[in-house]
C-alpha cells in the first residue's frame, strides 16, 4: 500500500464521547474528526483526560456513551485487534521476554503473515529506525532511547491505519527528545498513516501537529492548526497554555475617545487590533506574549517603564522579569535582545506591538474575538 | 569528627544467647533429675482410661504428698519415646505398656525387675495368664499385670433380643437394613478369632510365618463368605464399625472395651464373649493383650517409686479403674458392687482368649497378614488355587522383609570415610581463595550475626541428616545394630534380589513416586492456574471471599483432610460412591486397584496441593505489566494468544520455582499416602517416604534400611533440584 491509497480512506472520527470510572467524569462530550494522513495532537494539562480518550480510541476502555469511527465504521464496541491500529505506550510496554527482532514481529506472526513478508517488514523497520544492532537483545539489555525506537518500530512492521501515541517521548532526555521528535515527524510522513499523539510538552504539540486539540477537564477547549491556537486563543486558558514563557496579563479598561477605540491601562493608552471591531466600554484582561513587548527603540516607542526583578540570559535571547511602574503589580516578561546587559533593580523602557494585543473577557474569560 | 567505633552488637548477641543455652540447660537439667521424690508415669491411654490413670495419679499424691506425673503419650510415638528417653535416663519411673513388647524392652535394658518393688510377688493376686506373661522363661519377673485387652461380641439387645449360641446363629439373624455383625473385616488383629478357630496361628515356632495353610485359608474363606454375602460390611474401619453400631445399623459387633464406655445412656446392649464357631474344629479366641506395669532400672531401686507401682497394682487401686478397664486383680471381679456388666463380660471374653506372641517377628506379620486378607476379600473369585496364592504371596512378602543377616567388615568403611574427609579437606583448600582468611577476620563481625541461625541449622537439619545416613550404614534393631556397609543399599538397589520392577521393589516404587509427584504437581499447577487467572479477573466481584475460601483446603491440617478423603472414598459408605449410585453409576472398589487408589490419592493431594500454586501465580500474576498485555492486545492477540505467549511465559520465573518446591514436598508427601491408601492394593500406591516408613516401623523394626531408603530420597531430589536449576539458568 502507498501512501497515495491510504489517503482515499476516510478519516477517524469521535462523536460526542464521554467516559467515567464509577463517579468521576474524566471526558465530556468529546468530538474530535481526525482526517486521513493527518497528525493530531492532544495537549493538555496533567490530569484532563488525554490518555484517557487515546485508550478509548484504541478500544482499551470502553466510553460511557458516544460512539467511534474509523474508516467510516463505528468501532465502539471492537476490540483493539479489530481496529487496525498501532500504539506506542509511554512505558514503552515491550514484551519483556522476547528479542527485539521478536517484539517486532509479535503483531504480524499473531495475524500469521507469511515467514519472508516478516522478515522483510522487520528488517525494513529496523533500517528506518537503526535498530539492526539491536535485534537480538531483550529489551532490558537496551537504553531508554533504544527502547523507545523498538516501540515505535513495532508499531511501525504493522502499517496500520492508525497510530497511537501515549506521551512516547517523555522518558528521554531533552537533547534526544528533539531529536525523536523529528523522527516521529518524518515516520508519520513517511508512513502516511493517521495520528493521534498525546503529550504535555507544548514544544512537542507545536511542532509535530497538524491539528492541535487542547483539553481541559475532559472537553475540547480548542482545536485547530497549531499557530491558530496560538495566534487567535478562544479563552485565557488557551492562551496561557502555549507559549513559553507565559503569556503576559494586564488589566485594562476599553476607552472610547475621539481618535477611536483604545485600551486604557495605568492611564497609558493602548492600540485595540482592527480586528476587534467595535467593543463597548468595559474593563478588559490584556493579553501580551512576551515577544510582542520588547525594549523602546526609534520603531516601538516607549510605552511603560519596567522596574527589572529578575533576568534570565539564554545566550540566544533574554527574558527580563519585573513590573511595570503604574500598571498594577503583575509580572510581567519581556524578550529582548541578548546584547542587552540587564540587571536586577535596572529600569528598563518597554514598547509594545499593538497589532498583536489579545483581549479577554475578565469575567468569562473568554476572548473578545472568539465566535460565540 | 572523631570515627566512632562500631560497637559489637555480638557481644551483646552472645550474652543473649548464653543466657539462653544456659536456660535451656537449666530445664534439661531438671528433667535429668527429676525433684527428689516427684514420680514420672506414661501410658498411651485415651477416653475413660486416661481419665482414671490421671485420677489415680492425682489420688496418691494427695493422700501421700508424693509428687506424681502422670503423661499420657501418643500411642503411635510411645515405643520409640521410651526407648529413646529412657536411653537418655529422662524416662518415666514406671509406664504401663503391652506385653508383646516385653522382651524387646527387656532386650533394650528397659527394664528393671518386677521384684525390685514387689519383694513378695504375689502371684495369686492377678490373673494367671497375665502373670505368665510377664514372667520370662526363668521364671523372673519383669512387670506386673495391670490391664487385660481384648475384643468381645457387643450385641444390640432390641435389633438381637435372644443371645445368639454361635457365629452361625448370629449371621443368620437378618433384618432389613441391618447388618448382623459388624468388625473391621480387614484387620488381622479382628481376624485372629477366625484363624484361631480353624486352628491356625498368625506366628508359629522359631518365627515361622503362620498365616498360611489349611487354617489360613479357611479362615480368609469364612471372613470373605461374610463380607460377600452382606452379613458383615466391606473393609470398614473402627470408626464406621462403632458408628454402625451407634446408629442401630449393625445388630452386633466385635470391637473392645471403648466403644462400650462412649455409648449414649439407655443404649439397649449386652457384652458377650464370641460365640462358638460351629464350622470350626475350636473356639474363635481373640487376642489378648496384657498390659504390665513395668519399672525403669534407674529408679526402680527408689522407695517412693516403688511404693507407687504397689499403690498402682493394688486391688484398692485396681477397684477405682474397673470401671474404665479390665484390670488383672482378680479381687475386684469378687465384688459386683464395683463392677459394671459390660466389663465383666469384656473380663469373661479376655480370659478365653489367647495371649499374642511376644517375638519380635509377631509385629513383621501383621502387614502381611492383611494384605493377604485384603487380597481374598477383593480377588474377583476365592477358589482354593487363588487363596492359596494370595497366601504364598504373603508368606514371600514376610520372609523377605526378614532382616538379612548383613555384615561387613569397618575397616573398609573407615577407610573410604577417612579418603573422602582427606579429599574433601584438599578441594577445599585448593578452591579457596588467595586472601580467603583474611577475608573471613575481616568480616568476623558479619559472621557474628549468622553464627546462632548457623548453630541452629546444624543442630536441627545437618545432625540429624548425618545421623541418618551414618544409619543406612548399619543394619538389625535398635539396641544391637551392626554395621552392614554398604548392604543396605546394595539389597535396595539390587530389587533384594527379586525382580527389578517386581512388586515392593525400590525402582517400582520409585516409578509410582515419580508419576505420583508428576500427576499432582501437573493437576496443582493446572488447577492453580485456572483460578488465579479467574480471580485476577478485574471485574470479578467479592474477590476477597473466594480468594480466602479457596486457601482453606491450605489452612486445614493435611492429615485432617487426608482422612476425610479416605472416608470419603469408602467403597460402602463413602460420599463419592454415594454420588455414583445416585447418578446411576457403578460404584468403584477405590482402594482395589492401583489406577483408583492411585487416583484417590491424587485427589486427596491435589485438594491439598493447588492453593499454594494459586497464591504463588497470584503473586506472579500481579508483576505481569498491564501495559505489555494491553500492548499484546492492540498487537492483535485473541484472550488465548495473550495468555499463552505473553502471561504464561512471564510467569514462568516464578512458577518453576514454586513447581520444584512443589515436587519436593510432593515427592515426599507421606500424609496423604499413608492414611489415604495406605499403600492399598498390597504397597503397589506406596512411594519412597511410605515404604521407607514401613522398613522402620512395620518390618522387624529395620531402621538402617530405612535410613538407606531416605538417603536414596535425599539424592535424587537433591540431584533433581540441581538439575532444574542449572536448566533454569540455561533458559534464561
Ligand atoms: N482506571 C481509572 N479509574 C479511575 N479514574 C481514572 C482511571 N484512569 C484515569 N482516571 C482518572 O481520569 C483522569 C484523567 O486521566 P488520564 O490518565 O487520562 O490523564 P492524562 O491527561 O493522561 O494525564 P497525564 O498527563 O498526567 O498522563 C484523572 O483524573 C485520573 O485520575
Ligand atoms: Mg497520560
Amino acid at each position: 500500500m502507498t501512501p497515495s491509497t491510504r489517503r482515499e480512506v476516510p478519516c477517524c472520527e469521535v462523536r460526542d464521547l464521554s467516559k467515567a470510572f464509577d463517579q468521576t467524569t474524566v471526558l465530556s462530550n468529546v468530538s474530535l474528526s481526525m482526517k486521513s494522513g493527518s497528525f493530531t495532537v492532544l495537549v493538555g494539562a496533567s490530569g484532563c483526560g488525554k490518555s484517557t480518550l487515546l485508550r478509548t480510541v484504541a478500544g482499551l476502555e470502553p466510553p460511557t456513551s458516544g460512539s467511534i469511527w474509523m474508516g467510516g465504521r463505528d468501532v465502539t464496541a471492537l476490540s483493539p485487534k479489530d481496529r487496525d491500529i498501532a500504539m506506542v505506550f509511554q512505558s514503552y510496554a515491550l514484551y519483556p521476554h522476547l528479542s527485539v527482532r521478536e517484539n517486532l514481529a509479535f503483531g504480524l506472526r499473531l495475524r500469521r503473515t507469511p515467514e519472508a513478508e516478516i522478515v522483510a517488514r522487520v528488517s525494513e523497520a529496523s533500517a528506518m529506525l537503526g535498530l539492526d544492532a539491536l535485534l537480538d537483545r531483550l529489551p532490558r539489555q537496551l537504553s531508554g532511547g533504544q527502547r523507545q525506537r523498538v516501540a515505535m518500530g513495532r508499531a511501525i512492521v504493522r502499517r496500520p491505519h492508525m497510530f497511537l501515541f501515549d506521551e512516547p517521548l517523555s522518558n528521554l532526555d531533552a537533547a534526544l527528545r528533539a531529536e525523536v521528535r523529528v523522527e516521529i515527524r518524518r515516520l508519520h510522513d513517511r508512513m502516511g498513516g493517521t495520528t493521534l499523539y498525546v503529550t504535555h510538552d507544548q514544544v512537542e504539540a507545536m511542532t509535530l501537529a497538524d491539528t492541535l486539540c487542547l483539553l481541559r477537564g475532559g472537553a475540547v477547549e480548542q482545536m485547530g492548526a497549531p499557530l491558530a491556537l496560538f495566534d487567535r486563543p478562544v479563552s485565557r486558558f488557551v492562551a496561557e497554555f502555549l507559549g513559553s514563557p507565559k503569556i503576559n496579563w494586564l488589566d485594562g479598561q476599553v476607552k472610547h475617545s475621539s481618535s477611536g477605540l483604545h485600551i486604557a491601562i495605568g492611564g497609558k493608552a493602548l492600540k485595540v487590533p482592527d480586528r476587534y471591531g467595535q467593543l463597548a466600554e468595559q474593563p478588559v484582561l490584556v493579553g501580551l506574549r512576551p515577544h510582542h513587548l520588547t525594549t523602546a527603540s526609534d520603531d516601538v516607542p516607549q510605552f511603560a517603564t519596567m522596574n527589572v526583578t529578575f533576568c534570565e540570559a539564554l545566550g540566544f535571547e533574554t527574558y527580563v522579569h519585573g513590573t511595570l511602574s503604574g500598571m498594577g503589580d503583575r509580572t510581567v516578561v519581556v524578550r529582548v535582545e541578548p546584547s542587552h546587559r540587564v540587571t536586577r533593580g535596572d529600569t528598563l523602557p518597554i514598547g509594545i506591538r499593538p497589532e498583536h494585543t489579545l483581549l479577554f473577557d475578565p469575567r468569562s474569560e473568554r476572548a473578545l474575538d472568539a465566535p460565540t | 569528627m572523631k570515627a566512632q567505633k562500631p560497637r559489637a552488637p555480638w557481644k551483646a548477641w552472645f550474652l543473649a544467647f548464653s543466657l539462653l543455652l544456659a536456660a535451656v540447660g537449666l530445664v534439661a537439667s531438671d528433667c535429668k533429675a527429676p525433684a527428689a521424690n516427684r514420680i514420672v508415669l506414661w501410658h498411651a491411654y485415651r477416653g475413660a482410661e486416661e481419665e482414671a490413670i490421671a485420677q489415680l495419679g492425682a489420688r496418691y499424691q494427695a493422700e501421700t504428698g508424693t509428687a506424681v506425673e502422670v503423661l499420657a503419650v501418643p500411642f503411635l510415638a510411645y515405643a520409640s519415646k521410651l526407648s529413646s528417653a529412657i536411653a537418655r535416663d529422662q524416662g518415666p519411673d514406671v509406664f504401663i505398656d503391652a506385653h508383646e513388647r516385653l522382651s524387646s524392652y527387656r532386650e533394650e535394658g528397659l527394664l528393671a525387675r518386677a521384684e525390685a518393688a514387689f519383694p513378695k510377688y504375689d502371684i495369686d493376686r492377678y490373673d494367671s495368664i497375665a502373670s505368665t506373661v510377664a514372667r520370662d522363661e526363668d521364671g523372673a519377673a519383669w512387670g506386673v499385670p495391670f490391664a487385660l485387652k481384648g475384643v468381645a461380641l457387643i450385641v444390640n439387645t432390641e435389633l438381637m433380643p435372644e443371645l445368639p449360641a454361635s457365629v452361625e446363629q448370629l449371621v443368620k439373624a437378618r433384618n432389613d437394613g441391618v447388618f448382623p455383625l459388624a468388625y473391621e473385616s480387614e484387620s488381622a488383629y479382628v481376624h485372629a478369632p477366625w484363624l484361631h478357630a480353624f486352628g491356625g496361628a498368625m506366628l508359629g515356632p522359631n518365627d515361622a510365618y503362620g498365616f498360611t495353610g489349611e487354617s489360613a485359608r479357611r479362615s480368609v474363606a469364612f471372613a470373605r463368605g461374610l463380607v460377600s454375602s452382606g452379613v458383615v460390611p466391606n473393609g470398614a474401619d473402627g470408626a464406621l464399625v462403632k458408628q454402625l453400631f451407634e446408629s442401630r445399623k449393625a445388630a452386633a459387633i466385635i470391637a473392645g472395651p471403648g466403644v462400650v464406655s462412649e455409648l449414649p445412656p439407655h443404649f439397649p446392649y449386652q457384652v458377650v464373649p464370641l460365640p462358638p464357631l460351629r464350622a470350626a474344629p475350636s473356639r474363635p479366641d481373640p487376642f489378648l493383650t496384657v498390659e504390665l506395669l513395668l519399672l525403669t532400672p534407674r529408679t526402680a531401686s527408689r522407695p517412693e517409686v516403688s511404693a507407687f507401682a504397689r499403690w498402682l497394682a493394688s486391688d484398692e487401686a485396681a477397684k477405682l479403674r474397673v470401671r474404665a478397664q479390665v484390670v488383672a486383680n482378680n479381687q475386684p471381679w469378687h465384688d459386683d458392687t464395683v463392677v459394671p456388666v459390660a466389663m465383666r463380660a469384656f473380663h469373661e471374653a479376655a480370659l478365653r482368649s489367647r495371649p499374642m506372641s511376644t517375638r519380635a517377628a509377631m509385629r513383621a506379620t501383621w502387614e502381611p497378614v492383611e494384605q493377604a486378607i485384603r487380597g481374598v476379600m477383593r480377588a474377583a473369585a476365592a477358589d482354593d488355587a487363588a487363596i492359596d496364592a494370595i497366601l504364598a504371596e504373603s508368606r514371600r512378602r514376610f520372609e523377605s522383609a526378614r532382616p538379612r543377616a548383613v555384615s561387613a567388615s569397618p575397616t573398609r568403611g573407615l577407610v573410604a570415610l577417612g579418603l573422602g574427609l582427606l579429599l574433601t579437606a584438599i578441594a577445599l583448600y585448593r578452591r579457596a581463595k588467595p586472601r580467603f582468611w583474611s577475608g573471613v577476620r575481616a568480616s568476623a563481625g558479619a559472621y557474628a550475626y549468622v553464627v546462632y541461625a548457623t548453630i541452629a541449622v546444624f543442630v536441627l537439619v545437618v545432625l540429624p541428616l548425618v545421623a541418618g545416613a551414618v544409619m543406612s550404614f548399619f543394619a538389625g534393631p535398635r539396641h544391637q545394630m551392626t554395621y552392614a556397609g554398604l548392604g543396605n543399599y546394595v539389597d535396595i538397589l539390587t530389587a533384594r534380589g527379586g525382580p527389578l520392577f517386581g512388586y515392593g521393589s525400590f525402582y517400582r516404587t520409585l516409578l509410582v513416586t515419580v508419576a505420583w509427584t508428576i500427576a499432582n504437581v501437573a493437576l496443582h499447577v493446572t488447577i492453580g492456574l485456572g483460578l488465579a487467572l479467574l480471580l485476577s479477573r478485574p471485574l470479578l466481584r467479592a474477590k476477597g471471599v473466594y480468594r480466602t475460601l479457596l486457601i482453606v483446603p491450605w489452612a486445614v491440617p493435611s492429615y485432617v483432610t487426608a482422612l476425610a478423603y479416605k472416608g470419603m472414598f469408602h467403597q460402602q459408605f463413602g460420599a463419592v460412591n454415594a454420588i455414583l449410585r445416585k447418578v446411576g453409576a457403578e460404584p468403584v472398589a477405590w482402594f482395589s486397584h492401583f489406577s483408583t487408589a492411585f487416583a484417590a490419592n491424587v485427589a486427596t493431594n491435589v485438594w491439598l496441593g493447588f492453593p499454594f500454586m494459586m497464591v504463588v501465580i497470584l503473586g506472579a500474576l500481579t508483576n505481569v505489566p498491564k501495559d505489555v498485555l494491553e500492548a499484546a492486545d492492540i498487537d492483535g492477540a485473541t484472550p488465548w494468544q495473550r495468555f499463552s505467549r505473553i502471561t504464561f511465559p512471564l510467569l514462568l520465573p516464578q512458577l518453576v520455582p514454586a513447581v520444584v518446591l512443589g515436587a519436593v514436598w510432593t515427592f515426599n508427601m507421606f500424609n496423604v499416602v499413608f492414611l489415604v491408601s495406605g499403600g492399598e492394593p498390597d504397597n503397589q500406591t506406596d512411594i519412597l517416604v511410605s515404604e521407607a516408613y514401613r522398613w522402620a516401623f512395620t518390618r522387624h523394626a529395620q531402621y538402617g534400611y530405612a535410613a538407606a531408603y531416605a538417603v536414596l530420597i535425599f539424592g535424587i531430589l537433591w540431584l533433581t533440584s540441581r538439575l532444574s536449576r542449572r536448566w533454569q539458568a540455561e533458559s534464561t
